[in-house]
């Protein structure tokens, strides 16, 4: 399991063949570009990003207006069709992609102007409609010789308060009432002009909300009509727009390709910025997996003969990039491995060593044989299906994985569908089922948590022999035996110790002796790094404090327990509730349980599958790489293509 | 007229209560941060709603506990009687998971909404956004683990 060997190259050429290369490189996929020091003034192409952007939003748009519904599974992993490169190049320049993009941005513009348009409509249509019943052309009342028009609304009480202040103090007025909503009066007030000021003011501080109505040659009433036909017309020309845009959504497709060819072109661009050039030639270095560089030189080859690919030994401080491989069945696990970050240059991959226990804990998290067939049938269809990213990919299978062995689980734990089997009508079914059937969680949740803490320890032990084998091959030979050795023999006697006094008593000094001498032995080893005798001695005793640390890391096992129990009870909360409901109501009460049935086991596989998932990914990456692994590496990151809608044959 | 029925009813319906409410606690925390960055991009739903689901767990987690305390006490079938002692182990048996689901759910709520927001700028990094919150629910899962050990070791 070490990681794959990596060599740095140098990539020679001359000039004229440069495009030609990188755009191979880039269809090869297999080697990762190497920052140059001295780089020259990029000048980005700012062109084709505005272009990308655009076409980004084109389709956004498009997609929107044509209702392209996206399924939940479609966010996990958009789907990409297959095009070959021709097609996108031939989008690309025979289409009419620019027109259309122009054409969308204006449909965009307008329908912007129109939702403006419509607010400011609408508000003033909601302005104007209590003073509808007011029966005099706007215009007549701006033109008064020697009075004035305030029109405004007030409540009954302000009303009451603003009269008798006014009639108080002798000033001349006059109130028509033009309507009236709830608690609210909405008022035309005659006034001398001379008293303007002093009236504003009395209204004011008296809850007078002053209206300011429109200049307008018409009645309010026209003037409402005349805003009421715009909104109506402007629901017209958003109607046609929105068949324009819909007609253009035959495009998407077309601005797909050529948003993803306008992005591997700007990949090949960005590529050529990795050169060093001279006049009449450049190089490029970068990283590739070793065994491939004869392959990358035969291919370079094909394209031009005026090209070498010359091995080089990296800097001295450059970090060489980690590519892990595994077997194919090995595969999906690695996902696990990748999240946790990949190995560094001298450590181990640890994706074999994870993946047994990563999906028998998953199986024993899930334990139901029904909840494992249909979340394997469904992983499989969805692989079929889908075109996938690698990642995708490897999620798919290891659900499949885990639902298969879910199966298995559910099979000993007697689990189909969270049904108890003893309550099944007597059959030779039945008895077979109960036969392979080995233990209950539910019943018996103390044995169960024994056996997740067996295999904690078990797990906890293995993370630190895969320590220790990997130490030795590196030829560390005193950290492989000190540091993980004789952890390993003291854990084994704590547990033997254990083991003895429970059952068997009669070995328990033996085992005592062992457990002593593995602890005198950590003493004695595990300070041997500190300068002077009284600092080893220190190290070596305080190295004992890590035993509590096993200690919580196998405890941390017992949520197996845990999340078997939750896919059981709640699936059996769900079956008793649809029991309930099947007697309980008359004829929908079986259509009712039905969908309880469905509603709810659907709902406890989604929930469980997810916390299996989590919860034993936490258990490797937490309590078995604690024991060995950093994942201190830099992922190796080939220069490829990378496109968003489309996957290129 | 039975105390300690009454008492263990008391208990598993306090647990239940309690881990509902930080389950609904801890999705509204992760979904204040879910809905900021759907507004930006509408197409992580699906990776946003499990984050925000995370925190959910716990008010199964305390559910789990009160029908594991009716099954012990065969509330289903109307219940059996219990004597004082026996109700009040129950009672106190039965409050680990939702004392715990309460303030542990809040707790991954934000951590969820961190996660949410990992999300939203390093959308390929979904699986360590996960991780960050499950980190929190180990002490939900420790809680569940307490309340189904005391009951089941409890007489009845």
């Amino acid at each position: 399991m070490p990681t794959v060997a990596m060599q740095k190259v140098l990539i020679c050429g001359s000039q004229e063949n440069k495009e030609a290369i990188i755009k191979r490189l880039h269809e090869l996929n297999i080697i990762e570009l190497a920052e140059i020091q001295h780089q020259e003034e990029t000048q980005k192409n700012e062109e084709w990003e505005l272009a990308i952007a655009e076409l980004s939003a084109s389709i956004l748009f498009l997609e929107k207006t044509a209702k392209i519904k996206k399924s939940f599974i479609d966010s996990f992993a958009p789907p990409k069709k297959n095009a070959s490169k021709n097609t996108l190049i031939h989008a690309f320049k025979t289409s009419n992609w620019q027109d259309v993009i122009k054409k969308i941005k204006t449909i965009e513009g307008e329908l912007a102007n129109i939702r403006n348009l419509k607010s400011k409509l609408s508000a003033d249509i909601v302005n104007l409609t209590p003073w509808q019943t007011l029966n005099i052309s706007l215009d007549s009342i701006y033109n008064l010789q020697r009075s004035r028009v305030v029109f405004g609304d007030w409540t009954k009480k302000s009303r009451l308060a603003a009269t008798q202040k006014l009639e108080e103090k002798k000033i001349l007025f006059e109130i028509e009432t033009v309507s009236a909503l709830e608690n609210k009066e909405y008022i035309a007030m005659v006034i001398l002009k001379e008293n303007e000021k002093e009236i504003l003011e009395i209204l004011n501080g008296n809850g007078f909300h002053l209206a300011s109505l429109p200049y307008a040659k018409c009645r309010i009433k026209e003037e409402l009509e005349k805003l009421r036909q715009a909104l109506e017309e402007m629901a017209i020309d958003k109607k046609e727009l929105g068949k324009e845009a819909l007609s253009l959504s035959a495009n998407i497709e077309n601005l797909t390709f050529v948003y993803d060819y306008l992005l591997l072109k700007k990949q090949e661009k960005e590529a050529k910025e990795f050169a060093n050039n001279t006049k009449r030639t450049y190089t490029i270095s970068g990283w590739i997996k070793k065994k491939e560089t004869e392959k990358l030189l035969k291919t370079l080859f094909e394209v031009s003969k005026e090209i070498d690919v010359i091995p080089v030994l990296p800097s001295e401080n450059e970090i060489v990039p980690t590519a892990i491989e595994n077997p194919p069945m090995f595969r999906p696990f690695e996902l696990i491995t990748k999240i946790f970050g990949v190995p560094g240059i001298k450590e181990v991959d640890p994706t074999q060593a994870l993946s047994f226990f990563y999906i028998l804990f998953f199986a024993i998290c899930l334990s139901d044989a029904a909840y494992g067939i249909i979340l394997a049938a469904a992983s499989y269809y969805f692989l079929k299906k889908l075109t996938l990213s690698e990642g995708g990919k490897n999620l798919l299978l290891l659900l499949f994985w885990g639902g298969i062995l879910s199966i298995a689980a559910g099979i000993l734990t007697g689990s189909y569908f969270a049904i108890n089997l003893d309550d099944l009508p007597k059959s030779g079914i039945k008895d077979a089922l109960l036969y392979v059937k080995i233990i209950d969680p539910v019943k018996s949740p103390l044995t169960m948590l024994i056996a997740s803490l067996v295999m904690g320890v078990i797990q906890n032990i293995w993370g630190l022999v895969v320590g220790m084998y990997w130490k030795i091959k590196q030829k560390e030979y005193l950290a492989g035996i000190f540091d993980f050795g004789l952890w390993i023999f003291f854990l084994l006697a704590l547990v033997a110790l254990l083991t003895a006094n429970a059952i068997a008593p009669n070995f328990a000094s033996l085992a005592s002796y062992l457990s002593i001498a593995g602890a005198v032995m950590l003493v004695l080893t595990q300070g041997r790094n500190e300068p002077g005798l009284i600092k080893k001695a220190i190290g070596g005793i305080l190295s004992l404090y890590r035993t509590t640390a096993f200690l919580g890391d196998t405890l941390s096992y017992s949520r197996l327990l845990a999340l078997m129990m939750t896919t059981s009870i709640i699936g059996l909360v769900v079956n008793i509730l649809a029991g309930l409901t099947a007697t309980s109501i008359p004829i929908f009460g079986y259509v009712i349980m039905v969908v309880i049935l469905v509603v709810g086991h659907l709902f406890n596989l989604v929930v469980s599958v997810l916390g299996a998932f989590v919860h034993s990914m936490r258990l490797q990456l937490v309590e078995f790489f604690g024991k060995f692994y950093e994942g201190s590496g830099r992922p190796f990151k080939p220069f490829g293509r990378e496109t968003k809608y489309v996957l290129i044959e | 007229m039975d105390i300690g029925l009454g008492l263990a009813v008391a208990g598993a319906a306090i647990t239940a209560f309690l881990g509902a409410v930080g389950s609904a606690w801890g999705i509204a925390i992760a979904s204040e941060a879910a809905g900021g960055v759907l507004t930006e991009d509408p197409e992580k739903f699906g990776r946003v709603l499990v984050l925000l689901a995370l925190p959910g767990t716990q008010g199964f987690y305390a559910f789990l506990g009160m029908f594991y305390v009716m099954l012990k006490i065969n509330l289903l079938k109307g219940g059996m009687p219990l004597d004082l002692s026996t109700g009040i182990q129950l009672f106190f048996a039965a409050l680990p998971v939702g004392v715990v689901g309460l303030f542990s759910a809040y707790y991954q709520g934000r951590a969820s909404a961190a996660g949410i927001l990992l999300l939203a700028k390093r959308p390929e990094e979904m699986g360590k956004a996960v991780i960050l919150p499950a980190m929190v629910e180990t002490y939900a899962v420790v809680g569940l683990l307490a309340t189904i050990l005391l009951v089941s070791g409890i007489k009845v």
